[in-house]
């Protein structure tokens, strides 16, 4: 048998297709979403659950009107964790960058993307603090700038960590989460302690209140805008990335740096550019989600941080195509979850990621780890 | 399993002029044949280096040390590498060959000596200004990058742009076995894919040196094969070429020169088939000093 025939009949295309069938865990949230909501409807007034679960004879008699009524909250449901789902894809491909290029840059360049690293991740936990204060008299351009400056000013005790997590731990990167979340975690009670714990109000820029209406459905502007910069972003990271030869250059540095740096590329400038592109998108998303949230406190930051880390890790880490469908999920069970337990919005995504890991320990789109030979 | 190969002779190599992408080449990609490097000679005097070379030295190493980890690894180590010829690194494993060809590369930064390419000191370079300079390079462990497709992988080979088709062609027809999986990732192929893959990304552009850190005896025979052929093109073409190896009949079969090294130091330099064919004096070379360290 040649070599050839050996090739064509490897294994490596079995990936590919089940990473396609993927997706389909959107929609099948949303329809389990359905059948909760509805289940949940059924039970007449004044019936325990106890006794309607006792009563299987009127489950299938109730169970249409039950969709029937929901039908309207599902749809505004799936919208809110939809859009929702589609900011903390900005986020989280923004972190997706930001990581991959830090194993990517040489070692003296490393601080500044630890610094980019956390900066970008302390975010969450500085918007309970009083240099995120929103002013809704700016506009969108100048909340962003404000922002930034939030974020270089933070930067100093990031490159300690930085240096600590980024230059010891590059090629870790799970553990580069786990460090990050404290550090996280240190930052936000160090906020706390320094400014207390009061939520600060965000509202809204003007042009972003309001709805528009698109196929009969009334949407919120914020989400409309949301959605339209995660599907852009998607679209340039697909076409960026896949088919472009800085695409191929850049993906190929960050497996390898020295081979490709020994190939004649030089990647450390593409990387800083590609690492300052990610911080713009954690800061863009974050501030979007800022307005949605419309109050900023230290649960909102702690949500956040869970959704985007549990988006990155669900998705698969490293793949973009990856953070944009597990940004949906989670963004799904989220707004399903401030329904059923509005106390604890964060269980239902952990149990979610948890369970797609134990499903694909790789992640939905992530390709399997396998030992070096 | 010695091929028998046809010995290329500098002095009768083609003209540059059949090499069709030669004049398409742009930029300051170092290809040194020897019609131009005859030219360049009548210009300006080019240095000269020592011993009866006639081909100009593209690759030099002089007095390298290295220390890896606080160990010696390699202790004054010189060669050159000259163009139109075939150099073979000759030694047991952890004799140093790898660590050599990474810092002519510089991808090792040598505690002292000099590493000069193209006729400047690249010393203290980083390997991509190096490679920069026209150097194609297969690592010990291949380097491929195990999800990218073969076609991937070979392009990024070709830094100036999509492979053109007619080095696309002379690949293939090298390694014939690439043609069907062209789209496949690398990590489903087999040993000998792999290989191939890793020369045919190394030669997607013309290069002026090419350093093959794969070992031209543990490759499996299809490759040594296609090895074989491209080595004896590229060194009719002009280039100058390195190769590790583990056995002097593989360096005979392949190379003009051998550089024998055992335990960092070089031993000995000179036709490879002066000690292949004297397995007492290959002993007593690597033997030679041995008692000394």
């Amino acid at each position: 048998m040649t070599d050839a025939a050996r090739g064509t009949r490897s294994p490596a295309r079995v990936p590919h297709h089940s990473r396609r069938r993927a997706v389909l865990a959107v929609p099948l949230i949303a329809l389990l979403g359905a059948l909760a909501l509805a289940f949940r409807a059924m039970p007449v007034e004044g019936e325990s659950l106890g006794a309607f679960l006792a009563n299987p004879a009127v489950w299938g008699a109730r169970f249409v009107p039950a969709m029937g009524s929901i039908a309207d909250l599902w749809v505004r449901t799936t919208l809110t964790g939809l859009a929702s789902g589609a900011l903390v894809f900005l986020m989280g491909s923004g972190l997706t960058l930001i990581w991959a290029m830090s194993g990517l840059v040489g070692a003296g360049r490393r601080q500044l993307i630890g610094v980019l690293l956390f900066t970008g991740l302390c975010i969450g936990a500085l918007a309970t603090g009083p240099g995120t204060h929103l002013d809704p008299a700016l506009g969108l351009g100048a909340v962003l700038a404000a922002v930034w400056v939030a974020l270089s000013v933070t930067g100093a005790p990031g490159l300690g960590l930085g240096q600590v997590s980024v230059a010891r731990l590059h090629d870790r990167r799970v553990t580069q989460i786990l460090m990050t979340c404290a550090a996280v975690l240190v930052v936000r009670v160090g906020v706390l302690l320094v400014w207390g714990g009061a939520p600060v109000g965000v509202d809204r820029p003007e042009a972003l209140t309001g709805s528009v209406l698109i196929a009969g459905l009334p949407l919120q502007t914020l989400h409309v805008l949301g959605a339209a910069l995660a599907i852009t972003g998607l679209g340039v990271f697909w076409l960026g990335l896949s088919h472009t030869r800085t695409g191929l250059v850049l993906r190929a540095g960050v497996r390898n740096a020295e081979v490709t740096g020994a190939m004649g590329y030089r990647s450390g400038g593409l990387a800083i550019g590609a690492g300052l592109a990610g911080l713009g998108l954690v800061t863009l998303g974050s501030t979007l989600w800022a307005f949605d949230a419309g109050a900023l406190d230290a649960r909102v930051a702690t949500e956040l941080l869970v959704m985007v880390f549990g988006a990155i890790l669900l998705g698969g880490m490293g793949s973009i195509a990856g953070c944009f469908v597990g940004g949906l999920c989670v963004g799904l069970i989220h707004s399903l979850g401030a329904i059923f337990v509005p106390d604890m919005t964060g269980v239902p995504v952990i149990c979610l990621v948890l369970i797609g890991l134990l499903v694909r320990p790789a992640g939905l789109f992530g390709r399997p780890v396998r030992p070096e030979p | 399993m010695p091929l028998e190969k046809a010995r290329p002779s500098v002095l009768s190599a083609p003209d540059a002029n059949l090499d069709p992408e030669r004049a398409a080449r742009p930029r300051n990609r170092l290809v040194v044949t020897p019609a131009v490097a005859a030219e360049a000679k009548s210009v300006a005097p080019a240095p000269r280096p020592q011993g009866d070379a006639l081909a100009p030295a593209v690759l030099a190493l002089q007095g390298i040390c290295v220390q890896i980890d606080g160990h010696q690894v390699l202790s004054d180590v010189s060669f050159t590498v000259r163009a139109g010829e075939v150099t073979a690194l000759v030694g047991h494993g952890g004799a140093g060959k790898s660590t050599a060809l990474r810092t002519g590369l510089g991808l090792i930064r040598p505690l002292r000596g000099t590493v000069t390419a193209a006729g400047q000191s690249v010393t203290g370079w980083p390997a991509y200004r190096i490679a920069q300079l026209g150097v194609g390079y297969v690592p010990q462990d291949l380097g491929l990058f195990a999800d990218f497709t073969v076609a991937e992988n070979m392009a990024l080979g070709a830094r100036a742009g999509p492979i053109p088709p007619q080095r696309l062609d002379w690949l293939l027809g090298l390694f014939p076995p690439l043609a069907r999986v062209l789209q496949i990732p690398v990590w489903g192929l087999s040993r000998t894919a792999c290989e191939m893959t890793a020369l045919a990304r190394a030669l997607a552009e013309k290069r002026s040196l090419y350093i093959l850190d794969m070992p031209a005896d543990g490759v499996t025979p299809h490759t040594r094969a296609a090895l074989s052929t491209a080595l004896s093109d590229l060194s009719l073409q002009g280039a100058a070429i390195v190769i590790a190896t583990r056995d002097v009949e593989a360096a005979a079969a392949f190379a003009q020169t051998a550089v024998l090294l055992e335990a960092g130091r070089v031993r000995w330099q000179g036709p490879p088939r002066t000690i292949a064919d004297d397995p007492a004096l290959l002993a007593a070379l690597l033997a030679n000093r041995e008692g000394a360290q």
